[in-house]
C-alpha cells in the first residue's frame, strides 16, 4: 500500500521507472481479471493493454482516492463491460455468427500463455452472470471492497453481497460437478 | 462439497503466465504513451494558478467580476452551443464507435477521352449510383457498395456497381457489371491488417483524407435532424489529379464530433462544378443487419470461383509490368511508413515465365547474398527506386536502400528502406506512394512509377505495430515463416539514423 502510494507520487511527476513497477506489478492480476471477465484471451489481452496506455497517459490528471490495485481493476472492469456490450450487440444482430470473431483471430504474438487450469476456472466462471462474476473478480482479483464494487456497479452494497455470495454458491456446484464427471 | 473458502482461495490463486517478448512489446508502447504524454505541456501548474487567485480576497473579486463578465459576453456575443469539436477531431472519435453505416450516392468515375462526351459527362445523373458502407470497427468486417465505372449501352449510361464483403475472413467481391462473384481468402496476417486499416480507413469511406482536415474552414452553422452542426468546407487539389479541384462541405457536430453529412463537387479546369456525391445519412453504433457480412454469392451472379478454391493472396502483391510486352513484372507487397516518415516496402522483379534466368535460385541466391543492409538496392531487371507520397508533397526525397529479404517459392522478396533525407513530423502516408522504378537492363532503359495497390500503406507507430505487421509480413512471405532474425525494431530505427545521417 505505501509502495503503491510511493510509485504513484513518483509517476505523477514523470518516473517511467515507477510506471514500469506498476506494470510489472499488476500486468498479471489484471490479465487475470480481464480474461475471466471477458473469457477470451484476446480482448484480455487488447484490454489489459489499453489499460495500462490509458493509464500511461493520465499521469498529470490521475487522482487515486482508493488502492491502486482496485483503481486499475475497476479501469478493467469498465473497459471489460464495454468490450461485452460490444460483443452482445454483434450476437444479437448476427445470430448465425456464435463464436466471438476476435478469439478465432490467430494472432502472431500471444501476450498471456495458455493455462490450462486458468482456463477451466474462466470457463466456469463464464457460466455465472456478469454481475456475479464481476463481483467475484473484483473483489477477489481486484482486491476491490464491496463498497467500491457497488459504486462501480450502481448497486447498493447488499446487492453486490449477494451477487458474490450466490456466484460463489453456484460456482462451487460447478466445480464440484466437473470434478465428479 | 469443498467449502466457499477454498473457491475463494482457487479464484485469488489463480496463477497467469505470460511471454516475456510480448511483455517487453507491451511495456514499450506503455512507456511510449507515457512520454507522449509528458512532452504535452503539464496541466498540473494550473491549479497552483487557482490557489494563488483564491488567497487573496482582492483577485478573488477581480476573479468572479471576470468570469461574470466572461458569462455574459457568452451569451450575448457567443452562441452558447460553441463547438468543442471541430473537424480535425473527427478520426479520433470514429475510433470509438463500434459500428458505423455511411449512406448516399457517389457518381461513377468517368475516364476523361473513353467516351462520346455527348453521351456520357462527368457528374450526370446517370451515373450516380448507391454509396454505402457498413464496418464493423472491432473485427474489422465491412460491406462496401460504390459505383465502379460507366456502362454505355444504345447511348444509354448507367453505372457499375462494385460490392465488396470481408466476413472476417473470405473477401468476396461482386462486379455488376459483369454479373460476377470472386472469393478471396485471408492469412491470419491479412484478417490482423484487414482489422486494422478497416478501422482506420473509415474516414478514407466518408470520401475525406485524414491529411486534409486541417485545409478545411468552419463557415456557419445548420441543423441536421435535430441537432446543431458546424459547417466545414475545404477546396482541394492534389498534382497528381491535374487540374481536377473538389469542394468539400462537411457537416460536424459540435457536441459529439460527429461527421453528420458529407457533399463533395468537383470541376476540371474551368468547367462549371459538378455534384461528386452525398452521404446523407451516417449512423454510429447502429446495430448490423442480419447477415450484412454473409459472403454467399447472390442470386443472378456466376461464382468465379468458391471459397474452397478462394486464392491466398500475397500480401497485398501489385503486379505491374516493366516493359511494353510485359515479360517483366515488378511487384509491390505490404508497405509500412515508420514515425520518422521513413518507408519499408516489399517488391521483387520476375519474369513472365518461369523457365527465365532471373527467377533461377542461383542467380537471384547470390544477388541477394551480397547486399547489406543499408546498401543499395539488388541490381534486378528493374526496382523500386524510391518512393514519393501522393496527394501531400513533404518536398524531401526518399533514399532507397536494402534492408533485408525473405524467399518464398522460388521468388526473392526485396524488403526496401526508403529513407527521407530529414525526418518528417507529419505522417504523409495514408494517400498511399507512388512508387518510382527503373530498368537496369542493358537493352532497356525504361523509368515511370506505379501507385502502391488500394490497400495503401500501414502505419507503424510502436514497436508492437512493428511487430505485428513488418515482421508478420516479412514472415508471411518467407518459406520457414519468419522473418529475418536480424530484423528488429531497434535495428531499423538506428539504420534509418545511420543512412540519414550519412547522406547529409
Amino acid at each position: 500500500m505505501i509502495e503503491d502510494k510511493l510509485l504513484i507520487w513518483k509517476f505523477k511527476r514523470g518516473s517511467s521507472d515507477a510506471l514500469c513497477r506498476i506494470y510489472e506489478k499488476y500486468k498479471g492480476n489484471l490479465l487475470r481479471l480481464a480474461s475471466a471477465l471477458l473469457n477470451d484471451t484476446a480482448a484480455a489481452e487488447d484490454v489489459v493493454h489499453d489499460c495500462f496506455v490509458s493509464f500511461a497517459r493520465s499521469s498529470q490528471q490521475l487522482k487515486v482516492n482508493g488502492n491502486l490495485k482496485g483503481y486499475l481493476a475497476a479501469s478493467v472492469a469498465n473497459r471489460a463491460r464495454n468490450w461485452n456490450r460490444a460483443r452482445q450487440r454483434r450476437a444479437t444482430t448476427s445470430l448465425n455468427e456464435a463464436k466471438p470473431i476476435i478469439s478465432s483471430l490467430k494472432r502472431p504474438e500471444q501476450w498471456i500463455i495458455h493455462n490450462e487450469e486458468l482456463s477451466q476456472l474462466n470457463k466456469a466462471l463464464a457460466q455465472l452472470s456478469y454481475e456475479q462474476r464481476e463481483a467475484i473478480t473484483l473483489h477477489l482479483q481486484g482486491g476491490m471492497k464491496f463498497r467500491a464494487i457497488a459504486e462501480l456497479q450502481g448497486v447498493s452494497i447488499n446487492t453486490v453481497q449477494s451477487r458474490y455470495r450466490y456466484g460463489l454458491e453456484k460456482l462451487r456446484s460447478i466445480l464440484d460437478s466437473e470434478a465428479k464427471l | 462439497m469443498r467449502p466457499a473458502r477454498s473457491i475463494e482461495k482457487l479464484i485469488k490463486n489463480a496463477d497467469v503466465s505470460t511471454d516475456p517478448i510480448m511483455d517487453d512489446v507491451v511495456r514499450d508502447d506503455v512507456l511510449k504513451a507515457f512520454e507522449e504524454s509528458k512532452a504535452k505541456k503539464s496541466a498540473i501548474t494550473q491549479p497552483s494558478m487557482w490557489r494563488i487567485i483564491m488567497k487573496s480576497p482582492i483577485t478573488k473579486l477581480a476573479a468572479a467580476a471576470v468570469i461574470i463578465v466572461a458569462i455574459i459576453l457568452c451569451i450575448y456575443q457567443v452562441d452558447l452551443s460553441r463547438p468543442a469539436y471541430g473537424i480535425t477531431d473527427v478520426p479520433e472519435i470514429l475510433q470509438q464507435t463500434c459500428t458505423i453505416h455511411i449512406k448516399g450516392w457517389q457518381c461513377a468515375h468517368v475516364q476523361l477521352g473513353l467516351y462520346d462526351p455527348n453521351v456520357v459527362r462527368p457528374g450526370q445523373e446517370e451515373t450516380r449510383a448507391l454509396m454505402e458502407y457498413w464496418i464493423d470497427m472491432e473485427t474489422g468486417r465491412m460491406r462496401r457498395t460504390q459505383p465502379a465505372s460507366v456502362l454505355v449501352k444504345d447511348d444509354k449510361v448507367s453505372p457499375a456497381v462494385f460490392i465488396e464483403v470481408y466476413d472476417g475472413e473470405f473477401v468476396m467481391e461482386l462486379n455488376d457489371g459483369m454479373k460476377t462473384a470472386q472469393f478471396t481468402r485471408f492469412s491470419p496476417y491479412l484478417q490482423l491488417v484487414a482489422k486494422r486499416k478497416n478501422r482506420l480507413n473509415v474516414v478514407q469511406a466518408m470520401l475525406l483524407s485524414p491529411q486534409s482536415l486541417d485545409s478545411f474552414k468552419k463557415t456557419g452553422q445548420e441543423i441536421i435532424d435535430g441537432q446543431t452542426c458546424d459547417i466545414w468546407e475545404a477546396e482541394l487539389g492534389a498534382p497528381s489529379w491535374g487540374d481536377t479541384r473538389v469542394r468539400f462541405k462537411t457537416w460536424v457536430s459540435p457536441k459529439t464530433g460527429r461527421l453528420k453529412m458529407v457533399k463533395l463537387w468537383e470541376r476540371a479546369g474551368d468547367c462549371d462544378w459538378w455534384e461528386l456525391a452525398e452521404l446523407s445519412q451516417i449512423e454510429y453504433d447502429v446495430p448490423l443487419p442480419d447477415n450484412v457480412f454473409a459472403t454467399e454469392v447472390p442470386p443472378g451472379y456466376a461464382a468465379r470461383n468458391t471459397k474452397e478454391t478462394a486464392d491466398n493472396p500475397r500480401v497485398f502483391q501489385n503486379r505491374n509490368p516493366v516493359d511494353p510486352r510485359g515479360d517483366q513484372i515488378i511487384t509491390s507487397y505490404a508497405c509500412f511508413t515508420l514515425s520518422d516518415g521513413s518507408v519499408i516496402l516489399g517488391w521483387s522483379c520476375t519474369t513472365a515465365w518461369p523457365e527465365n534466368k532471373w527467377e533461377s535460385d542461383s542467380y537471384q541466391e547470390a544477388m541477394f547474398q551480397e547486399l547489406v543492409p543499408g546498401g543499395g538496392l539488388p541490381r534486378l531487371p528493374a526496382e523500386f527506386y524510391t518512393v514519393s507520397p501522393i496527394g501531400h508533397d513533404p518536398g524531401v526525397q526518399y533514399h532507397g536502400r536494402h534492408l533485408a529479404y525473405t524467399r518464398k517459392g522460388n521468388i526473392f522478396h526485396e524488403w526496401a528502406l526508403y529513407v527521407p533525407e530529414r525526418e518528417l513530423d507529419q505522417y504523409y502516408g495514408g494517400l498511399s506512394y507512388s512508387l518510382h522504378f527503373r530498368c537496369n537492363r542493358k537493352d532497356l532503359t525504361r523509368h515511370g512509377a506505379y501507385t502502391l495497390g488500394e490497400t495503401g500503406d500501414i502505419q507503424i507507430k510502436t514497436k508492437t505495430d512493428f511487430h505485428l505487421f513488418v515482421l508478420g509480413a516479412m514472415a508471411e512471405l518467407s518459406d520457414d515463416g519468419k522473418a529475418p532474425e536480424r530484423v528488429t525494431y531497434e535495428n531499423v530505427v538506428g539504420l534509418v539514423e545511420q543512412i540519414r545521417s550519412g547522406l547529409k
